[in-house]
């Protein structure tokens, strides 16, 4: 009574007494808690950002494959591009193509030749008059209707080719005298030609031009109306080589097409499939120390109650979890999303175990926590204690990418997340104001997230299939209980992996 | 706010409650760490740890009693981890003496300020100081003390015996010099 008394008032003293602390205290406290929760804040977004990673290489590559068969395609295309005459003219293969210009390409000539023989007579349009004119050019002009036969000699093949392709027979059934724009050539003056020979020659002309498949210019020159009778041959024969533009790009389109395709299938993304194992061991834990941490971790460690007028209850410590077995399989789709990059999903079943010791079992109806009715619990006092196995019975949905490492090895590098759901579970709770270990599957957070790491290596099985073994790692960022305690599961172990298909 | 949304808000990591939480209890308990070692750098250093591990905790806490005594345990089981750990205080909790000490019967008032009692209890040897808060302050058993501090119960016993003895005869004496200073004061 009398020490009460004493002590009595030195604890109503302490009561009274407090001091304000620096300000570095809170300041330090604060940045080890950020610490914390930034460490486990990373680890929840890096399966998250290498979903992200991966899907952005493989937009990557697949913008440049789409440009790379673009370009292809493109390039292949200007190959037999018939719209430009130059190029046309550059590619033209055909016997018939060849034989046009090589026959025309003497009368060109010859017209040219003639042409500067008539220029080089020394007469002027000033000084020759009309007559005077066709008088001299009579002999030009006679060859020049010999150029015409000749002319005639290159229709000839076009008139053949002109009748074949439909298109040069609507340009045939045109009249070019009166097509808009048409203007006659204009003739220089030959001595020697009559105006007949004109007549004849300005007959021709038209007779001539009706069979190009080009429509005529307004050229009035007439080397310049034959130059466009060179160039409108060349693109008549172009035309008249029974190829038509358009045909030719589509028969081209779609040797291209066909090859842009193989192509694409050698690059298009495959599916394959896979029936996937693991075995290894699991635990909880509270921090990020996985291998070492497991079996330090308390479930459910209560600080000791201290009642300041009263008795004091003693502290009592709950059986730590140990890592026990764990293992899972499933089956998995692949696809291919790059050389180097696959993604896969598929269903699994995950089982994950932990040991502890607990005592007597005791089949009585019990008030936990002052509202939990059991119907049976573990005592965690006596001697005699027992091994008992925390089970935990989850299905998963994972989505992971695999990262080929090495070019020329098959050592691939996985990651990714996986959705998990509780289906069933044994686990014991720990009452620390009871002082017992009961059952509460309502407690356990039944949605979990887990990031999943490893690392495999294919070895070709068969034709057909291929063997994958490697570690493989699992963190669930979820915690085990809904309202108390910071534990997560986390698995390590082997994974073997059959897959049906090629890389 | 109440203690439960403040609990969960700092469960949460809401930085303003866990920062009113801490202000909340800060003073009190560096009361409580100041009780337990011998300068003011080494009360703030468990301070600092033991708020740490109540955030760490605070998950744990089941609403069972009053948030104040719960942050107080960790406090109290920070202080005296803290003294096991520390070089300069290990050896001053190696108790060697078995004699066995009664407790005197004195029980003089306290007329002394908290302050000035706390600076008294600084005073004793680590030893003491350690049983004499656990028994006097917190109301630990001696058969807990002993579990805590790895000692016999009547090892326990005899150094609170000690203790008190020596505490009282400080209170005492400063008592007297307070009556003197006063006397003096008031005559001259």
């Amino acid at each position: 009574m009398q020490e009460q008394n004493f002590e009595k008032q030195v604890r109503q003293k302490m009561e009274e007494l407090s001091f304000t602390p620096s300000e570095p205290v809170w300041k330090k406290v604060e940045e080890e808690i950020r610490k914390k929760k930034d460490r486990r804040r990373l680890l929840f977004w890096l399966p998250f950002a290498f979903l992200l990673i991966g899907g952005g290489i493989w937009l990557l590559q697949t913008n440049t494959n789409q440009s790379n068969h673009l370009s292809k395609s493109t390039g292949q295309k200007n190959n037999t591009d018939h719209y430009n005459p130059s190029i046309e003219h550059k590619n033209l293969s055909t016997e018939k193509k060849t034989d046009a210009i090589e026959e025309r390409k003497p009368a060109t000539e010859d017209i040219k030749q003639q042409q500067q023989n008539n220029t080089y007579t020394g007469l002027t349009q000033k000084s020759i008059s009309s007559t005077s004119l066709i008088s001299a050019n009579k002999n030009a002009r006679k060859r020049r209707i010999l150029s015409p036969e000749a002319i005639s000699n290159e229709t000839a093949p076009e008139l053949k080719t002109d009748e074949e392709t439909s298109q040069n027979k609507e340009y045939s059934k045109r009249d070019p005298l009166t097509e808009p724009g048409f203007e006659k050539p204009t003739i220089k003056a030959d001595k020697n030609i009559t105006t007949k020979d004109i007549i004849t020659e300005a007959i021709q002309l038209p007779d001539t031009i009706s069979k190009n498949n080009v429509p005529f210019s307004n050229k009035t020159d007439v080397d310049a109306g034959n130059k466009d009778v060179d160039t409108t041959h060349e693109k008549d024969v172009d035309t008249t080589n029974k190829i038509d533009p358009e045909n030719k790009i589509a028969a081209t389109d779609s040797s291209t097409t066909n090859k842009v395709s193989k192509l694409k299938n050698k690059n298009v993304s495959k599916w394959r499939f896979a029936f996937s194992a693991s075995i290894g061991r699991s635990g909880v834990n509270e921090g990020l120390n996985v291998f070492g941490g497991g079996d330090k971790a308390f479930a459910y460690a209560d600080a000791n109650p201290l009642a300041l007028n009263g008795p004091v209850v003693s502290y009592i410590r709950p059986s730590a979890p140990k890592k026990s077995s764990a293992f899972s399989f499933g089956l998995l789709i692949k696809k291919k999303l790059t050389r180097r990059t696959e993604f896969s999903s598929g269903l699994q079943y995950n089982f994950y175990s932990t040991e502890m010791l607990v005592g007597q079992n005791i089949q009585f109806n019990l008030t936990v926590n002052q509202s939990l009715r059991v119907p049976q619990f573990y005592s965690n006092a006596g001697t005699a204690f027992s091994p008992y196995r925390n089970k935990f019975h989850f299905i998963s949905l994972p989505l992971a990418f695999d990262f080929q490492l090495l070019k020329k090895n098959p050592l691939d590098f996985h990651a990714g997340v996986s959705v998990q759901q509780l289906l069933k579970t044994n686990a014991l709770l720990y009452s620390s104001t009871s002082g017992i270990y009961y059952n509460d599957n309502k407690a356990f957070n039944r949605t979990q997230v887990f990031s999943d790491f490893g690392i495999n290596y294919s070895l070709p099985f068969k034709k057909k299939w291929s063997f994958q073994l490697g570690p493989t790692l699992s963190y669930g960022h979820s915690k085990m209980e809904k309202h108390s305690s910071n534990q997560h599961l986390f698995s390590y172990g082997m994974e073997a992996q059959f897959v049906f298909g090629r890389k | 706010m109440d203690d439960h949304q403040l609990v969960k808000d700092c469960i949460k990591g809401k930085a303003a409650a866990q920062k009113e939480l801490y202000h909340l209890f800060a003073g009190p308990m560096l009361g409580i760490c100041y009780r337990y070692t011998k300068s003011i750098a080494d009360a703030e250093d468990v301070l600092q740890e033991g708020f740490i591990k109540v955030f760490k905790n605070l998950h744990q806490y089941k609403f069972e009693g009053e948030l104040g005594g719960w942050v107080r345990r960790i406090m109290v089981n920070t202080a005296i981890n803290y003294l096991k750990k520390n070089r300069h205080y290990q050896s001053e909790l190696l108790f060697t003496d078995d004699q066995l000490h009664v407790v005197a019967a004195d029980n003089p008032e306290i007329r002394l300020g908290a302050k000035e009692l706390s600076e008294l209890i600084r005073q004793l040897p680590t030893g003491y100081q350690t049983i004499f808060n656990l028994h006097a302050v917190e109301g630990f058993t001696h058969v807990e003390i002993g579990e805590i501090l790895g000692i016999h119960e009547g090892t326990s016993r005899s150094q609170y015996a000690r203790a008190r003895g020596l505490l009282i005869t400080w209170i005492e004496t400063k008592h007297r010099d307070v009556k003197t200073e006063w006397y003096a004061r008031t005559k001259f």
